[in-house]
């Protein structure tokens, strides 16, 4: 579901109107600029807006202790108390897990070319020359890095359900883990269209879970990586689902086996 | 208000008359009035919000007919002093011994579970596009946060604003979601 950027509909508040809204949440306000606020909450849908918005940043920041002890105790008492401000806690909280549990891959900046090519326009020629060399240097070096076999930086691991292949006497496949980590592929039992959003969950012999979500674009299988500092000695259960488009998931039977030696 | 006054229907037409001779109309500022003075409330730590909304209500139409003869200008503006006394009544009635504390919520470590579940469900229903949106802006903590969002509204050629906005009507999206999946108990 994809919402629309909202932009259209705007009028500029002034900086002084978020001002306002702040101190009115965090009970700054004088009781005349108490009632002209309210007043204004109930008649202007833009400074509404910025009431929501400012609730949702507070919040926030009440979380990253970025508010002094006053103003925290304020919410407290007051946004925080409220069934809405329970609920907006909550949500915070569980945001700020997930994003924790689901790290990104940083924005993507300037690229590598584009950088190269601002510094090269923005230097005087003996720069230019010194960079030009240095290009040529790191261009070697890559080519003869190339050369060599590279390090084996992800130990694969290609793995099918129990229910579609193994009977019970098998052994658990064995991996040793030497590099940054494993890449996990596993085997759907039967073919699927890609691209295909999928969960798996993977838990050690300690009981402990983890949840891995992604995109998978093999009709025959999904492969995940994971760090080897998440990873534990020992016996790993992985189960896998696909998530449909309404969110529920939609388990595929069985479960994949791997030891980590 | 009268202790033995009653919303009747009629007077409830009345108030909905005085709001706007467009009846249509009239329901949704009647609409638009009672959200916002639910959001009012709850910002001031009103632990019923919606029953201040319709005490506020209430206490309007009880003094409707006096209103139409007398009153002059926003009808808002008279809602809004209502709820200012509405607020620090509600203040004085309150007690200050329950406080909130960071230790008391986590007291409810099962709630928070449930909703996390159903968050990581709810997240699940997203575009790709706005998952990432939603992921990317929660990255950065302290003040790195700052110049990673305004990275980001620069990178989607919005404006700081703008992508405030879309964030939190992606959050509206995931606490509605949230709400009907806490309901149906559909977490686990």
């Amino acid at each position: 579901m994809d919402v629309g950027d909202g932009s259209n509909r705007l009028m500029p508040l002034s900086d002084n109107d978020s001002e306002i809204i702040r101190r009115y949440l965090l009970g700054k306000l004088t009781e005349s600029d108490l009632v002209t606020t309210e007043q204004r909450l109930l008649t202007e849908d833009d400074f509404f807006e910025e009431f929501e918005l400012t609730k949702d940043d507070l919040v926030e920041e009440y979380f990253a202790k970025q508010l002094n002890q006053d103003e925290s105790r304020w919410l407290e008492q007051n946004l925080l108390a409220s069934p809405e401000g329970k609920r907006l806690t909550e949500i915070a909280k569980s945001i700020d897990r997930y994003v924790a549990r689901h790290p990104l891959a940083p924005l993507k900046k300037t690229s590598w070319f584009e950088g190269v090519g601002e510094l090269w326009n923005s230097r005087p020629v003996l720069l230019r020359v010194a960079a030009g060399l240095a290009v040529v240097v790191i261009v070697a070096g890559i080519f003869w890095s190339s050369r060599a076999p590279s390090p084996q930086i992800f130990a694969t691991l290609t793995l099918v359900s129990t229910s579609s292949t193994r009977s019970g006497g098998d052994e658990t496949q064995k991996i040793r883990l030497d590099g940054k980590g494993l890449r996990l592929v596993l085997k759907f039992p039967v073919a699927v269209n890609p691209p295909v959003r999928y969960r798996v969950e993977l838990m050690n012999g300690n009981g402990d879970k983890r949840t891995f979500e992604g995109v998978g674009n093999q009709a025959d299988s999904v492969q995940l990586e994971i760090p080897a500092g998440e990873l534990t000695r020992g016996l790993h259960a992985a189960t896998l689902s696909t998530i449909k488009a309404d969110g529920t998931l939609d388990r595929i039977p069985g479960a994949f086996h791997f030891t980590v030696e | 208000m009268k202790k033995d006054w009653e919303l009747t229907p009629e007077s409830f037409g009345r108030l909905l008359d005085w709001l706007d001779s467009d009846r249509q109309k009239a329901g949704e500022k009647y609409q638009k009035i009672r959200l916002r003075l639910i959001k009012i409330f709850a910002s001031h730590g009103c632990s019923n919000p919606e029953d201040l909304a319709d005490r506020t209500f209430n206490t309007v139409t009880s003094k409707i007919d006096w209103l139409v003869e007398n009153y002059i200008g926003d009808p808002i503006l008279y809602f809004c002093g209502v709820a200012r006394n509405i607020i620090k009544e509600d203040l004085r009635e309150r007690t200050r011994t329950t406080e909130f504390s960071e230790s008391k919520m986590r007291q409810d470590d099962n709630d928070e579970e449930q909703v996390y579940d159903c968050l990581d469900r709810c997240l699940a229903t997203l575009s790709e596009k706005n998952l990432r949106l939603v992921r990317e802006y929660y990255q950065e903590k302290g003040h790195e946060k700052i110049t990673h969002r305004r990275r980001m509204a620069d990178e989607l050629d919005i404006t700081m604003r703008a992508l405030r906005l879309r964030v939190y009507h992606l959050r509206l999206q995931l606490r509605e979601c949230i709400e009907k999946c806490l309901e149906q108990g559909s977490f686990r």
